[in-house]
């Protein structure tokens, strides 16, 4: 039976988490490759690295939060927590999405 | 919720709690990357524990870890991988501690 806060049949979250997987694997790589591991500096402030992390801090938003949803949706049977926990997972969203956009917009600078 | 104790099972689990751990560091990472670029002193300890060398080495495991265990799944459901999914995390697991090592060295 689908809980008041299911979306359809899910499939295209299905599928999206494992498309978001892909691509934050493939991110990561550069990520770390560039800022973490980097023999040389990179200039993080340059449009093309914001973009770069700015898309990596939405899909990771979402594979972060899609995944405690589907935990709620396998361990919380309580019906007002699991609307208290979805809307926590849409706060947590929100703050980062401008979390990461406050900080990435100005970086380097 | 009953857990079998078998591969498939234990890789799935394990893949739950690696993700929920690398997801709460990756969001606090955010936090601190916030904290620095505001000057946010109450924030200065985060970034110290995020990069203590403990944290790092046990956020590469579970990463690499998360990271592997997600191909086999994909292996898993788009190929014919439900066949020789048990051999498959263990040929994972492998590649994983070469990456792991190799990731420790280059720390």
């Amino acid at each position: 039976m689908a809980y008041q806060t299911s979306n359809g049949n899910g499939s295209f979250h299905w599928l999206f988490q494992r498309i978001s997987g892909i691509l934050i694997a493939i991110i990561l790589v550069i990520h770390m490759g560039a800022v973490h591991f980097g023999a040389s500096p990179v200039d993080l402030g340059s449009p093309s690295w914001k973009v770069f992390h700015f898309a990596f801090v939405v899909l990771l938003l979402y594979h972060i939060l899609m995944g405690f949803w589907l935990m709620v949706e396998d361990y919380v049977r309580t019906h007002w927590i699991r609307i208290s926990l979805y809307g926590l997972t849409w706060v947590v969203g929100l703050v980062f999405f401008i979390l990461g956009f406050v900080t990435l917009v100005p970086f380097g600078t | 919720m009953r857990y079998r104790w078998q591969t498939g099972a234990m890789a799935w689990l394990i893949h739950r709690i690696t993700g929920a751990a690398v997801g709460i560091y990756l969001l606090l990472h955010i936090l601190a990357q916030f904290g620095m670029k505001y000057d946010q002193k109450g924030l200065a300890g985060l970034s110290d524990f995020l990069t203590h060398k403990v944290v790092v080495v046990t956020l590469l495991a579970f990463l690499i870890y998360h990271a592997l265990n997600g191909v086999r799944e994909l292996i898993v459901d788009f190929g014919n991988g439900a066949l020789y999914h048990k051999k498959l995390f263990w040929v994972m697991m492998v590649i994983g501690v070469v990456v792991y090592v190799a990731a420790l060295t280059a720390l």
